[in-house]
């Protein structure tokens, strides 16, 4: 394994481990799934123009938003698809496996997936599992494998307040959001009678998640003081807002999605169809 | 000389005080037991809330000790269901409110139908409405023999119109009170499509307050299949009726063509004009801008306003209007235009 | 000695004669009251409510607060205009030309932005600076306006409202959240029948308020207050509901009353060279509805609740009261041919005559009596029978109505729910006739007094403008 092989263009190993951290951190808190991609030569390669023509080739592939790297030995190269998922990289592998068979016929190759939701995979832990996959399915060609330890989302904790000045129906949404069983989160439901009592708790304060569900019209500090107070906030991206409503008129619901409510609903509705909204809305935050 | 002897006076004191003093013991008493009363229901609402929610959400058993006992338990219950019934659609919930009011609440309403308080018998009219409690249909029937006051009636045929349409339709043709535009609205939107529909096609055989009620309620209804109906009205030769239908037609916000309406350009009602420069905002403006620029020099300020504004809602529209300034005459319009253009760039 | 006696005699029969007359009309007033509440009673008024908060059924209404220093009032009332339960309304700030921090309250309390808009003028007046639009609630309008009073405030809100129906709400008072839903239900029920409807206002003082909402009502401290209270119960059961009945209401109070623009508007607005502007308009329609013999109504709704603050101190009171009389005064005076019109109906054949004569005089001859009395005391002999007679009468048209109104009211709406409020206001109605009553005769004679003498003071009202801006003090 002598230097020539190493393409001057393409990222090494020992300088990415660096960004893998950072970007495994940030899968966590934006959300964002991440998938990497290691590749491999199926066949013997003799030639040692032949890698640097793989970089060239990959590089030329890619979207900005990923990165390629080449490992140590040679003979690997990784990608981080950044915002992807295991969909998009296989369609990626599919039409790479393609364009190589029909233009480059000498390269054959195989290729590991793992997608990333956790932090709990450490960038050494990453290449030697991927490694140890690629030499186990040496023997195939155009094999694409997965590695899955790491799919699942870590469990979040994300709030939820309902303020809803009738107490019988108060209860209602607390026991039926309480009861909503949504993979990857946990749900701490509160209950305040008006937006003063909420503001009160200070339970808006925390970094988590918050789901917010608010009646528009409220004693004191109404629905819409509520929406423009939160959003008003440095970190008001963090709330996701419902505001319900018993004012049947168009005027009121444009108001507030103008003012930033996620979702209007009028009064009466169907209980099933705010369960569903609301799973929807946080199977929605990983991409 | 009046004849007001001092005793005369201080007897009738005497008899008004005492009056009065028997009228505080009476609100005395009324008190303590409206708060005997309070405090039963909340015991039950304490006790019992979850159950019922458990009842009728989660298919969990029913318990004999949820049976409510008495006025206060009564009210309990009613509080619990009028809160689900107001904020939740659920089929299933609702028939087992109205399963669970049949079994249980029936006796009482049918009492306080008898009550000698009106208010009293409008409570169990507008819950029998609420729960749909079809087991009080022959008292209900039975009640409108009695002489009630218009109230009342206005409650039955809601009541008829939620538990039995067909009674509900005969009963609008005999027409025995008259209700307001409002109330008739109120009463035809809870129908369901089909048994509006019947009431639609019988349109002229009604009084015209009915009549503009089945045209309003037809708007919210926004069904497509009402449009037609609703075009064809346009023929008829009352104004508030043509006047009502462009409304009507205006609020559905579906314009598949405008042949209709250009003959309403030239109205000479300038309500109708002013429906036709509304209605416009629903079709390309490619089409309709040589009859808005025509309603644009309108004489009535607001068919001038409506135009305006009409045009402005396009995309191209504040350059059309820029257009107009340029080489229209009328100062009227111009104005118009003008500020038009101004509120549109300043509110951006 | 003679003429004495003769005079004495003279006036003895006039003041019990008029007492009586005073009694039996409020007699009858009540009674009606009596019957139409009765008739209500232990209904569930929420029923009704729900039914209409849907755009459907109700009609839009445009709320006008015209606000002339009330940086302290102004945020609560608009607070309480947000939270009220109907689909469908705009609230349009306006401040007259306030010299306090009015304006830069309200811009930062709800963030003000400047906007363009078109005013049509449908009624002349003072010039509009400028329109400002809340950035959290789009239905909610600042005006910015040279000072005007508060009539010409109120005809700026008329010009730039956009809804059919109006509703004048004075910048420091409180709406309770389903009163508008309530005081429109006779205008929508009876199609536009009703043009005009008022509510009843109650007394805040003692009222726990947060955030312009009520949620506790306590009777307060301050006996003056309370006095109010129960004058306002009084005022209300034996007056208003009787002569909302028959159509005969000439006084809609302008601390919370809807109109229909329309008719507002072609009765010339809010009229600006008047103290009573309220009762003016209200007048004005009456007039307009009459001569073009239109079937229209001007209601009164019993149930609907503005809460206001009263005036705490006998200085504030005495000024609020003198100008009131003097107000009625101009405005009955304005429209005196109106009395006993056949043109105008049972509003020139019973409203204006008992306005004349038991408002208007009816202080006077009030006062007359309670100084027949002193002097009768003094005089002795045969005086002393009438003076007891008068007394009677006295305790009769001010203790017994009183307590009858206070039990009433604690019966069929229960206001003040503790019984030991309902005891407080019961046995001050006893002490009415020796303080109270006195004390708003002597101020209502002193506001009558003015307006014989051209007293007004026009300069002074325009400073002062909007409502009652004694009450803050």
């Amino acid at each position: 394994m002598d230097m020539p092989m190493m393409s001057q263009d393409v990222m090494q190993e020992h300088e990415v481990k660096r960004y893998f951290n950072i970007l495994r951190e940030s899968v966590i808190r934006s959300h964002l799934t991440m998938t990497v991609v290691f590749l491999t030569f199926a066949n013997d390669v003799q030639n040692h123009a032949v890698p640097e023509e793989m970089s060239m080739f990959l590089k030329s592939k890619l979207r900005k938003t990923d990165l390629l790297f080449q490992l140590v030995d040679g003979k690997h190269w990784g990608i981080f698809f950044l915002q992807s998922s295991v969909v998009e990289a296989r369609a990626f592998l599919e039409r790479i496996f393609n364009i190589l068979e029909e233009e480059h016929s000498n390269l054959l190759v195989n290729a590991t997936i793992t997608e990333i939701r956790n932090n709990d995979v450490s960038f050494d832990t990453l290449i030697t599992q991927n490694k140890q996959l690629l030499t186990k399915i040496g023997q195939k060609k155009w094999a694409v494998e997965e590695i899955i330890d790491y799919q699942q989302p870590p469990t979040e904790h994300v709030k939820v307040s309902v303020i809803e000045q009738n107490q019988i129906f108060r209860q209602v949404l607390e026991v039926a959001i309480s009861q909503l069983v949504i993979p990857h989160f946990s749900l701490e439901v509160s209950t305040y009678e008006d937006g003063y009592s909420f503001f009160q708790s200070n339970n808006y304060k925390s970094a988590h998640i918050h789901l917010i569900i608010t009646n528009d019209i409220l004693p004191r500090k109404n629905g819409f003081e509520i929406l423009h107070l939160l959003r008003a906030m440095p970190n008001g991206n963090k709330f996701i807002i419902y505001m319900m409503s018993e004012r049947n008129s168009e005027s009121v619901a444009i108001n507030a999605y103008d003012g930033g409510a996620d979702e209007f609903i009028t009064k009466p509705f169907n209980l099933r169809l705010l369960e569903a909204k609301i799973k929807r809305t946080f199977e929605r935050l990983w991409l | 000389m009046i004849e007001l002897s001092i005793p005369f006076l201080l007897s009738a004191i005497l008899v008004m005080l005492t009056v009065l003093a028997v009228f505080i013991v009476y609100i005395l008493f009324q008190r303590s037991r409206e708060v005997r009363f309070n405090k039963a229901r909340a015991v039950y609402l304490q006790t019992y809330s979850q159950a019922w929610y458990a009842f009728l959400f989660q298919d969990a058993e029913f318990s004999i000790a949820m049976i409510p006992r008495g006025k206060a338990q009564v009210a309990a219950v009613e509080e619990i269901f009028s809160s689900y019934l107001k904020n939740v659609i659920n089929a299933e919930v609702t028939n087992k409110i109205q399963n669970s009011a049949n079994q249980y609440l029936k006796k009482f309403y049918a009492k306080d139908l008898t009550s000698r308080f009106w208010g009293v018998r409008m409570n169990a009219l507008y819950r029998i409405a609420d729960f749909r409690i079809n087991e009080l249909l022959d008292e209900a029937l039975q009640f409108e023999q009695k002489k009630i006051s218009k109230e009342e009636y206005f409650q039955l045929l809601k009541i008829y119109s939620i538990l039995q349409p067909e009674i509900f339709l005969k009963k609008i043709k005999e027409a025995r009170t008259r209700y307001s535009e409002s109330e008739y609205r109120r009463l035809f939107i809870l129908l369901s499509d089909d048994v509006f529909n019947q009431m639609f096609d019988d349109f002229y055989n009604n009084e015209q307050n009915i009549q503009l009620a089945i045209i309003d309620t037809t708007a919210v209804k926004r069904n497509m299949q009402f449009i037609e109906n609703l075009k064809r009205l346009l023929n008829d030769e009352s104004d508030e009726i043509k006047i009502r239908a462009l409304k009507g037609l205006y609020e559905i916000g579906i314009v598949d063509e405008i042949d209709t309406y250009i003959p309403f350009v030239t109205s000479n009602v300038w309500e109708i004009r002013l429906m036709v420069a509304k209605i416009f905002k629903y079709a390309p403006l490619t089409y309709t801008y040589p009859y808005l620029e025509q309603l644009l020099q309108d004489e009535n300020w607001w068919v001038r306003s409506q135009a305006a504004k009409t045009i402005a809602e396009e995309r191209e529209g504040v350059a059309k209007l820029q257009q107009f300034i340029a080489h229209a005459d009328d100062q009227y319009a111009i104005e118009m235009v003008q500020e038009t253009i101004v509120r549109k760039q300043g509110n951006r | 000695m003679k003429i004495l006696d003769y005079l004495m005699m003279f006036f003895s029969e006039l003041i019990i004669l008029y007492m009586l007359f005073v009694i039996m009309s409020y007699c009858i007033m009540f009674i009606v009251a009596l019957l139409d509440i009765q008739r209500r009673y232990r209904l569930d008024p929420s029923e009704y409510d729900d039914a209409h908060i849907d755009a459907f059924y109700s009609k839009p209404v445009s709320l006008l607060v015209p606000a002339y220093n009330e940086e302290i009032g102004v945020v609560d009332t608009v607070y309480s205009l947000l939270n009220l339960r109907y689909p469908q309304t705009e609230i349009i700030i306006i401040n007259d030309g306030s010299t306090d921090r009015t304006l830069q309250t309200v811009i930062e309390h709800f963030k003000m932005k400047p906007v363009q808009q078109i005013i049509r003028v449908n009624i002349p007046t003072k010039q509009v600076k400028q329109i400002y639009q809340s950035e959290i609630y789009q239905n909610c309008i600042l005006v910015d306006k040279d000072n005007g009073g508060k009539a010409d405030a109120l005809n700026v809100g008329i010009n730039i409202s956009q809804y059919p129906y109006f509703c004048s709400i004075d910048g420091d008072s409180i709406l309770d959240e389903k009163s508008l839903l309530r005081v429109m239900k006779p205008i929508i029920l009876s199609d536009g029948e009703v043009v005009a409807a008022g509510g009843n206002v109650r007394i805040a003082n003692g009222a726990k308020m947060q955030l312009g909402s009520v949620y506790e009502t306590n009777l307060p401290k301050n006996y003056l207050v309370v006095m109010q209270i129960i004058e306002y119960l009084r005022a209300f059961l034996m007056g208003r509901i009787a002569l909302s009945k028959f159509n005969l209401v000439l006084i809609i109070s302008g601390a919370f009353s809807v109109f229909s623009k329309k008719w507002a508007v072609e009765a010339g607005g809010y009229s600006t060279n008047i103290i009573g502007e309220d009762m003016e308009l209200v007048v004005n329609i009456h007039r307009l509805l009459k001569e073009k013999k239109e079937k229209k109504r001007i209601e009164f709704v019993p149930d609907p609740v503005c809460w206001t603050e009263a005036p705490q101190t006998v200085g504030v009171l005495r000024r609020q009261r003198r100008r009131w009389h003097q107000g009625l005064m101009e405005s009955l005076w304005k429209h005196k041919k109106m009395t006993f019109n056949p043109r105008y109906g049972l509003i020139g054949f019973i409203s204006f005559p008992y306005f004349w004569l038991i408002e208007c005089l009816g202080p006077v001859i009030e006062l007359a009596g309670y100084l027949y009395i002193i002097i009768a005391f003094f005089l002795g002999g045969i005086y002393y029978e009438m003076a007891v007679v008068l007394l009677l009468l006295f305790v009769i048209y001010g203790v017994i109505f009183s307590v009858a109104s206070v039990l009433f009211e604690a019966w069929s709406m229960n206001t003040y729910p503790s019984m030991r409020d309902l005891f407080r206001m019961t046995i001050l109605s006893f002490t009415e006739i020796f303080w109270y009553r006195p004390l708003t005769l002597v101020w209502r004679c002193e506001g009558l007094v003015r307006f014989l003498f051209g007293k007004s003071d026009w300069g002074n009202m325009k400073r002062v403008g909007i409502a009652k801006k004694e009450n803050s003090v």
